[in-house]
């Protein structure tokens, strides 16, 4: 059985990021069952952990990284140097996939057959929902390596010190970690694309901390978008979260009148 | 000059009278070590003043409840099963 984590750094929106925790559980799960040994690594700032555990009711079972939140890169690096580094992990992992605390990805893009150990494989298209979760775009990212998220194997990690993201980074974390292992590796490396389907990954854009605005995301990559993110992504998440994060967002719209 | 450990990290100083990647003279910054960085210390615009080596923070990290899981055979590594040709 091959193993993999998903390595999720944390900060703020912290209702949102449970919910979506809460998902990559059930993800997991799902992998597990599935023959795959899925978990994850939280990275979060100490005054954020407590709270974000009391949101959940546990820490659903993963693993934690306690960092400030100075730099991204940083975060991004502590989670994959727990996932793969024989010094901090006596079971090392096969793979790492990068993914955002406001995410959610279907299990079936981490069934076997996985990459091998030169290969990295990117998600090219996604959906965004937008800030109100009353819209849900098709993107198409052109951007070799696509979205953020991605399949690393861990051999491919080894040579940059299981870090392979640039320590101070603020953002780019995915260009960062895609360049490196391109400088690393040179012709050595692949990157192949992977696409199942449109909603095969979910970015949940809230108004709050935002890296990049659903406006900004569209205007550059989109390719359709839908009415109601609920009906497009019903069967294709559980129900259950979908029932989540509609409260959420009808949560944050009722805030929105009442100010 | 030996062989500088390319993909780790350095702390460096600028020792040239013009700025490095935005960093001015006397300054100190830390940076991946590549070629450029090789380059720069062979031009005598900086110099490697030590070796850095990032990690976790000490009593700051746990792993998966529950890790490995049982079925799991994580210990063989099957991905490992060729390595990198370089």
């Amino acid at each position: 059985m091959r193993s993999l984590w998903f390595c999720v750094p944390v900060y703020g929106r912290l209702q949102l990021a449970a919910i979506c925790l809460k998902q990559l559980r059930r993800t997991c799960d799902t992998l597990n069952t599935n023959g795959i040994a899925a978990s994850a690594v939280i990275v979060i700032d100490r005054e954020e952990f407590g709270p974000l555990r009391r949101l959940i009711g546990s820490n659903l079972g993963f693993g934690h990284v306690l960092r400030d939140n100075q730099y991204l890169g940083r975060k991004f690096n502590d989670s994959i140097q727990l996932a793969t580094d024989p010094k901090y992990n006596p079971h090392p992992v096969d793979y790492v996939v990068p993914c955002g605390s406001d995410d959610w990805v279907d299990h079936r893009l981490f069934l076997e057959p996985l990459p091998g150990p030169d290969t990295v494989v990117g998600f090219q298209r996604m959906s965004f929902v937008r800030e109100d979760g009353a819209e849900i775009s098709t993107t198409h990212i052109r951007y070799q390596g696509g979205s953020g998220i991605r399949i690393i194997p861990r051999q491919l990690l080894e040579g940059l010190g299981y870090r392979p993201a640039d320590e101070d980074r603020r953002s780019g974390c995915d260009t960062s970690i895609l360049t490196n292992l391109r400088v690393h590796h040179r012709d050595h490396l692949r990157v192949s694309h992977q696409h199942l389907h449109d909603r095969q990954i979910v970015d949940w854009k809230t108004p709050h901390i935002q890296l990049n605005s659903y406006m900004n995301v569209t205007r550059l990559y989109a390719v359709g978008n839908g009415p109601d993110p609920f009906v497009e992504l019903a069967g294709v998440y559980p129900d259950e979260a979908l029932e989540e994060m509609h409260h959420y967002y009808a949560t944050a719209r009722a805030q929105t009148v009442a100010a | 000059m030996t062989q500088l450990p390319y993909g780790r990290y350095g702390r460096f100083q600028v020792i040239g009278h013009r700025q490095y990647r935005g960093h001015q003279p006397t300054e100190e910054f830390e940076a991946r070590i590549d070629a450029p960085i090789e380059r720069a210390i062979w031009r005598r615009e900086i110099r490697l003043v030590e070796l850095i080596d990032h990690g976790l923070p000490e009593g700051g990290y746990r792993l998966p409840r529950d890790w490995p899981p049982k079925a799991a055979d994580t210990r063989t590594n099957r991905g490992a099963a060729r390595r990198l040709s370089h």
